[in-house]
């Protein structure tokens, strides 16, 4: 303990009146008097009645009498008389113990403890994307640099990068359409990102022309304009970064560029994937949750709903199979997942995976249309795909769907460079029968 | 024997490896670093030993016909280092031989100094050595250092004097930290400490450091007072950093008779802590977050064994491994046994009565705290702290010197533990309140009065420290205790442009001008002020790499994995 310290010292002096005009007195009365710093603090208690006492801090001087400034201040004050006080005094003369501090040069403090920017699974419930704004193509092409660069990072700090660009949509959705695109992947929690590995992957029905996928910067693009002819195609209705195509020497350029030569990574991934049920039990599980501590509702096909008939009692839960919502009631955080009551598991991942998952658990049947003339694939936008299969889809051409209202005012996504093998294998996987169209 | 230009080289990279960005560089050179980086680099010395054969390559190349010439040793080399890193050495060895000798006055004789420095260039007069008689004459190789720090990311530390006498020789007097003596000095003082229960035999460099600044008058050395009195925490965290390395090489079971000459090599592997909590259920766990030997020339073999298992230490950020993945129970301290490196045995966790934490400065949001840095004025942070500290921290926020969010007792692996959530420094009026838990108090008072906050913006990492990109400048905000406008001056250091004088209004963000790409170097000129001076890059979009992740993800589709376009079956991986 360093004994050539002052200790602070607390005078208090009786006054009357609101405790708010009393405090802004006696502050105006420091600051005129230049004595902020010896007197750093004014003690007052919290909601008195008629006669209450003040409490200043007094750092610096030993002894007594006050010297002149400080005397000044109580003058200027209106404090007539004092006494000096210790902290433990300062409780017993206030009536509630509640004691209001008012500091001199101090920082405000305006705490934020719970920050989290939600799960970035969890899809917001208005469901349609927003339209494409060309201002902004820009700003998704300097997203994806910016990822390319930073290579791996966080979910917090991917929401963080979609603000300083002033994407107006919600970070979730980029998020989505940067994998489907195969520009990113994350981690199963969604916790954290990397961005892919720079690829040129064919269409499967231009085998000449190439695309890219994964990490891309202005000096990876300035290279590539000195192997062929570029095209830059903005996607199309929902907003994400450009296609960059390529025709002409294609190995060489990817040998070149330590581009990774992927083929028409489509129709591959597409033999490759998984039935629906096998690709389930590759979804990350949420062990045991606690839902005592958490609001529930459940997807009801259109919104969510709440689901007063499910219940957790100890390790077990009872409630139909299907896409819930779990909100913390302590910080509001959300998080949705699909519970699978049979085997008794809470499974995440995709938001659009999960609703397909409890649509087909409730027996709902899709039908896809393929139209052969053109390659184009229409599936209903309420019966998305997961994100790994509608993967196949974009893939294939290296743009996201486009949007279109049928008749009867359905809402489709439209993918277009599919050919009837890709359609056939996908739909066998997902158990879905498609319906061909050959007209155009 | 090693030439000048491999000593110039194997110099640097010891003082910058492993150094993460914003760190305040010492060249701190004295006879255990030159056999150190001896032993690490060249392996084989003469029989005069590492420090002659330094001596000698830069008499060798510094020296001709019985005048110094550094005509040689200007600017920047072809390998990108600065050619005169091994001279500027020698200048700092003489300062810390200069000061074996116990009279310490308030300005140290330049007379001294250069006798010292004569012996280190094979001289054996007085005064400035021949070709040095002009006042100066190698500042310039001074400057060319501190701008390839900067550039690289790092701060420099080595500055003029600001009296006449010192104005040079405080160049390499500033670097040396410990000088000769000091380490016997210190660890004798350890041990003491220790014998009388006043010291614990693990602490992290943080608890060391505050049991320094309390026990600041115990040490008769008044150059060791000074240094452990420093008021700027970035240098006196390197002066912690240099006491700690002496402390964690304490062999603590042999009692040290007789100072030895071998170098003093730390054992123990630095670790603060990891906190990460589960955002669905709340759960909280903490984990033991080694950090990097600084000064690491390669890639890490270390590895931590745990029972039967060994568990490799990976790079996660730089200065820091990934956390331990599994819980660590705060009242166990028995070190880990360490592999894969001749100098470092074990790592523990640091026997310490209270954390402070801090957010993640590359995801503040993330909800991950652990112990990356001291937070800063108007910096909030997590202190996790044993419940015998609450009446101390209730008197700090009674006296509106500290105020906090929440409080939350931890239960289970961390019961009698106490979170006190998003604290925060409100006031610089310390002084009056006296200490009744003086570690946790001194860990706590400020320092400085005013801190650069830059938030925001787009932020790339690299080699050279990273940097904002351009047209995606941060917002700065100026946290301060006063309520008065901070003048502050922008300065391009890659060009020779001036530079930009504006007002920061305190706590209020404003955008910073619209800059080029380059290195700028951002200070404070208002004198009343304490406060950290920043650096600030900002990178052109066409300068942008595209890196490796280096925990690549790839979605999975039980038979394969997907990375982005890239499509690998398992029976091929």
């Amino acid at each position: 303990m360093n004994e050539s310290k002052i200790e602070r010292r607390y005078i208090g002096a009786l006054t009357v009146g609101k405790t708010s005009k009393v405090l802004d007195r006696i502050c105006q009365a420091v600051k005129s008097c230049q004595q902020t710093r010896t007197i750093p603090l004014i003690k007052v208690e919290k909601k008195p009645r008629g006669q209450f006492y003040v409490f200043l801090a007094i750092e610096g001087i030993a002894g007594d009498p006050l010297p002149e400034p400080i005397r000044n201040v109580l003058r200027l004050s209106g404090l007539k008389n004092y006494i000096w006080v210790t902290p433990n005094d300062i409780k017993d003369m206030t009536g509630s113990g509640e004691i209001e501090t008012q500091g001199f040069h101090t920082l405000a403090y305006q705490p934020l403890w719970d920050r989290h920017v939600g799960d970035p699974f969890d899809l917001p419930e208005d469901l349609s994307d927003a339209h494409h704004d060309e201002a902004q193509q820009q700003s998704y092409d300097r997203l994806l640099y910016w990822l390319s660069a930073v290579a791996e990072g966080s979910w917090e700090m991917f929401v963080g990068a979609c603000k300083a660009l002033r994407l107006t949509e919600d970070a979730r959705r980029i998020l989505r359409r940067l994998v489907l695109l195969g520009h990113l992947e994350c981690a199963k929690d969604g916790s954290k990102w990397s961005v892919a590995p720079p690829a040129l992957a064919l269409h499967p029905t231009q085998p000449d022309v190439g695309f890219l996928c994964g990490q891309r910067t202005p000096r990876l693009l300035a290279r590539l304009r000195e192997f062929g002819s570029v095209t830059e195609t903005p996607q199309p209705f929902q907003p994400g970064p450009a296609r960059i195509e390529i025709a002409g020497e294609l190995d060489a350029c990817a040998a070149a560029l330590n581009l990774h030569p992927a083929g028409a990574v489509a129709m591959r991934l597409a033999e490759l994937l998984p039935s629906a049920n096998e690709w389930q039990e590759t979804l990350a599980r949420i062990e045991k949750p606690n839902t005592h501590t958490c609001h529930i509702e459940r997807w009801d096909g259109r919104q969510y709903a709440d689901c007063p008939d499910f219940y957790q009692r100890d390790d077990e839960y009872h409630g139909a199979s299907g896409l819930y919502r779990l909100t913390r009631e302590a910080n509001a955080f959300r998080l949705a997942l699909y519970f699978d009551a049979a085997r008794q598991r809470w499974l995440k991942g995709d938001w659009y995976g999960l609703r397909f998952l409890a649509s087909q658990s409730a027996g709902l049947e899709q039908e896809p249309v393929h139209q052969s003339t053109t390659n184009e694939l229409r599936v209903l936008a309420a019966e998305r795909w997961p994100l790994l299969y509608e993967r196949a889809l974009a893939l294939a051409s290296g743009l996201l769907p486009q949007r279109a209202t049928d008749n009867a005012q359905a809402a489709w996504l439209v993918y277009r460079d599919i050919p009837a093998a890709l359609t056939g294998t996908l739909a066998q996987k997902l158990n879905l029968q498609v319906k061909e169209h050959s007209r155009a | 024997m090693a030439t000048y230009s491999e000593w110039n080289k194997a110099i640097t990279e010891y003082f910058v490896s492993g150094l993460p960005a914003g760190e305040i560089v010492y060249l701190s050179v004295d006879e255990d670093a030159l056999r150190e980086i001896g032993q690490r680099v060249f392996g084989e010395t003469t029989a005069s030993g590492w420090v002659e054969d330094f001596k000698a390559a830069v008499q060798m190349k510094c020296v001709t016909d019985g005048h110094v010439t550094l005509d040689d040793i200007w600017g920047i080399g072809l390998d990108g280092l600065p050619r005169g890193v091994a001279f500027l050495a020698a200048m700092v060895l003489a300062a810390h031989s200069m000061a074996e000798e116990e009279h310490e006055e308030a300005h140290v004789s330049d007379t001294n100094y250069f006798t010292r420095l004569q012996e280190v260039l094979g001289f054996g007069e007085r005064g400035r050595p021949p070709g040095l008689r002009e006042a100066g004459a190698e500042e310039s190789l001074w400057e060319t250092w501190n701008h390839w720090l900067i550039k690289r990311g790092w701060l420099p530390s080595a500055e003029r004097g600001r009296d006449t006498i010192n104005r040079y020789i405080n160049y390499p007097i500033s670097q040396s930290l410990l000088r000769a003596g000091d380490k016997e000095r210190l660890e004798r003082r350890l041990r003491e400490a220790e014998r009388a229960g006043q010291l614990r035999r693990i602490w992290d460099r943080e608890r060391l450091g505050t049991w320094l600044r309390v026990n600041a008058s115990r040490f008769t050395s008044r150059h060791l007072q000074a240094l452990l009195q420093e008021p700027d925490p970035r240098h006196y965290e390197a002066v912690a950093e240099a006491v700690y390395s002496v402390y964690a090489a304490v062999d603590w079971e042999h009692d040290a008779a007789s100072p030895s000459h071998a170098p003093v090599l730390q054992r123990r592997l630095s670790a603060g802590l990891y906190r990460a909590e589960d955002s669905l259920s709340g759960a909280i766990t903490y984990y033991l977050y080694p950090q990097q030997p600084r000064r690491q020339q390669a890639e890490s073999a270390l590895a931590l064994r745990k029972g039967d298992e060994t568990h490799r230490l990976r790079k996660e950020r730089p200065g820091w491994f990934f956390p331990l993945p599994w819980p660590e129970d705060l009242a166990n301290h028995t070190p880990y046994e360490l592999t894969g490196d001749a100098q470092f045995k074990q790592v523990a966790l640091p026997e310490r009565g209270f954390w402070i934490l801090v957010r993640d400065p590359e995801s503040e949001d993330s909800g991950v705290f652990a112990s990356w840095s001291a937070p800063q004025v108007g910096q909030e942070f997590l202190l996790l702290c044993q419940e015998r500290y609450a009446a101390q921290l209730q008197i700090l926020k009674e006296e509106g010197l500290l105020d906090w969010h929440s409080e939350f007792p931890l239960t289970d692996l961390y019961a009698g533990w106490i979170e006190y959530r998003e604290c925060l420094v409100i006031s610089s009026h310390w002084n009056g309140v006296l200490p009744q838990e003086e570690d946790l108090y001194e860990a706590l008072k400020p320092q400085l009065t005013a801190s650069i906050h830059l938030t925001g913006g787009l932020r790339v990492a690299d080699q050279s420290g990273g940097g904002w990109l351009e047209g995606m400048s941060p917002t700065l905000t100026v946290r301060t205790f006063n309520d008065w406008p901070v003048s502050l001056y922008l300065q391009n250091i890659t060009t020779d442009e001036a530079g930009v004088e504006f007002e920061a209004f305190p706590n209020k963000p404003r955008d910073l001008p619209p800059l080029q790409p380059g290195i700028y170097w951002l200070q404070c000129t208002d004198e009343s002020q304490r406060i950290r001076s920043h650096r600030l890059r900002i990178i052109g979009w066409e300068k942008l790499e595209n890196p490796s992740p280096k925990q690549p993800f790839a979605s999975d589709g039980g038979t394969f994995s997907l990375a982005g376009a890239v499509l690998k079956t398992k029976e091929a991986l």
